[in-house]
């Protein structure tokens, strides 16, 4: 019993820092790619919360699944993520804000804090793959990597995740899903 | 119906040996070289059928190679924890496809550029600079399931198949030598990554990389969330060049997903993202976890260390919070 207290307590603690987070942190400016309606639920049969057109900006305010909740001016609803584009004023690859748009906040908490990558890196390059050369001592290595899926499945299972049959997109129904039960 | 097929068979048989000795006849070198030609006719034919059909172990044998050789120009990272944990992620994502079975082997790769590669025969492949903008096991697993579907499909056979069945002359020379005609698939290096695959191969793997990474318990959205981080980055950030050269440009991505999505969006599991997890290198490991080096220069040392028999909280869709993660989110790891 006495160890509850605290334990609430830092619950509580977590869930009002989460929120304070949420509130202050978690907007990312979008673009909307194509008219959407927007819904007052992250659900298809939510009631409609409102428009908004092709073009449109706002901020994704929170990210649920599929989901993304966006407000522009006074309107705020869901919609699906791939209907928006994130970024200011950039649609799609051409716009974009560099290493700088780091879609921390929407997508985090994990932060970029690793990433040296910036513009003008040099990584891996075509030349650099044409003159490859096979080096057997990684090879070997990543031999040594490989695990059985039963050793995936205990891993998967570890974290609660279980297998199930989901057909693949643009198929009927019915079918085989190909995956094996753990 | 069946005489009719023999007769045309026999017609074209005709046909092509015709050809051949008029071939022949007008360059002058079959009297002088002495050469068989139902030898060349079988030659030609072989060639043919070797390129249409590679066996499972000439797959395996070709992204081997591939493999083998981008490791040559980029290592992996040196972090046995971080390589076993991807290889778990990635053969649980690989037993809900078609081919449970190959021997998957899953790697990140030593480059900042933000990548990934699959080869032939079940060899899969992410970069560090991929790696470290992930936010979560869903993303990971997504971005596993895309490479996946490649391979499933088998895309980069098919690509290879076209470039070798191009220098058709070359087979000529390599029907009794089967490595010199893999060796021609290949190509030099590992060039066959700065190539690219047809577009629909990558609307393709993506779609059903969704459908993977759902099918083994993840939020199927992760690959869609990566794709949102490779469109804001834009074409401008260099550590995306050859990805953006090699691929349609993510916005585009997104447009076709959403298109094959929408009619089945609202009915998919709802799945996990998990926390970015460490597993000890051990089981099934055959090397013990290494130190990264001193520098820390390749920066996946501050991720949270999970051990594997660690007591798992049990988050219902993922979505319940843990005080120690959220914590290290909000703070720093």
């Amino acid at each position: 019993m006495q160890n509850v207290a605290p334990k609430l307590f830092s619950r509580w603690l977590v869930t009002a820092l989460f929120a304070i987070f949420a509130a202050v942190a978690v907007a990312e400016p979008v673009t909307v790619e194509r008219d959407s309606v927007l819904r007052a639920e992250p659900r298809t049969d939510a009631g409609v919360a409102g428009n908004l057109a092709k073009g449109a900006t706002g901020d994704a305010v929170a990210r649920q699944g599929a989901w993304v909740q966006v407000k522009s001016g006074t309107v705020t609803g869901w919609l699906y993520s791939f209907n928006v584009r994130f970024g200011v004023a950039g649609v799609g690859s051409s716009g974009g804000g560099g290493a700088g748009s780091a879609l921390g906040r929407v997508f985090g908490p994990r932060q970029q804090v690793n990433v040296t990558a910036t513009i003008g890196i040099r990584g891996l390059e075509e030349e650099d793959l044409k003159q490859a050369h096979f080096d057997g001592g990684q090879m070997r290595q990543l031999d040594g990597f490989a695990v059985s899926s039963e050793q995936a499945a205990a891993h998967a299972g570890n974290a609660g995740l279980s297998a199930s049959q989901v057909e693949y997109l643009g198929q009927p129904a019915q079918g085989t899903a190909g995956g094996s039960n753990p | 119906m069946n005489v009719m097929r023999m007769n045309y068979i026999r017609m074209k048989v005709m046909l092509a040996h015709l050809l051949l000795w008029m071939t022949a006849g007008f360059c002058g070198a079959a009297q002088a070289q002495n050469i068989d030609l139902n030898r060349i006719f079988s030659i030609g034919r072989d060639a043919v059928t070797a390129v249409a059909g590679v066996s499972e172990q000439e797959e395996q044998n070709i992204g081997r190679e591939i493999t083998g050789r981008m490791l040559g120009a980029a290592p992996l990272v040196n972090d046995a924890a971080l390589q076993s944990y991807v290889n778990r992620v990635g053969r649980w994502v690989a037993t809900q496809s078609e081919r449970p079975s190959l021997p998957w082997r899953f790697a990140v790769i030593d480059t900042a550029s933000i990548n990934a590669f699959a080869a032939p025969g079940g060899y899969v492949m992410v970069t560090r600079g991929l790696y470290e903008i992930l936010d979560n096991e869903a993303q990971l697993a997504g971005v596993l399931a895309h490479e996946i579907a490649h391979i499933v499909r088998r895309h980069h056979v098919t690509v290879m198949q076209k470039s070798a069945a191009l220098s058709a002359g070359a087979q000529l020379a390599q029907r009794d030598n089967r490595s010199a005609l893999i060796n021609n698939m290949i190509g030099s290096g590992a060039e066959v990554f700065a190539r690219g695959l047809d577009k629909s191969a990558e609307h393709e793997a993506d779609a059903m990389g969704v459908i993977l990474a759902a099918r083994a318990g993840y939020n199927p959205f992760g690959l869609i969330d990566v794709l949102h981080k490779l469109a804001a980055r834009g074409a401008a950030d260099g550590s995306l060049a050859l990805l953006f050269k090699t691929h349609p440009a993510p916005g585009d991505r997104l447009d076709e997903l959403g298109a094959a999505l929408t009619p089945r969006v609202g009915s998919l599991p709802t799945g996990r993202e998990l926390d970015i997890r460490r597993v000890a290198a051990g089981a099934g490991s055959m090397r013990a976890a290494q130190p990264l080096p001193a520098e820390g220069a390749r920066g996946l040392a501050s991720q949270k260390n999970e051990q594997q028999s660690a007591p798992q909280s049990q988050p219902k869709g993922g979505s319940a919070i843990d005080p120690a993660q959220l914590l290290r989110g909000l703070f720093g790891r």
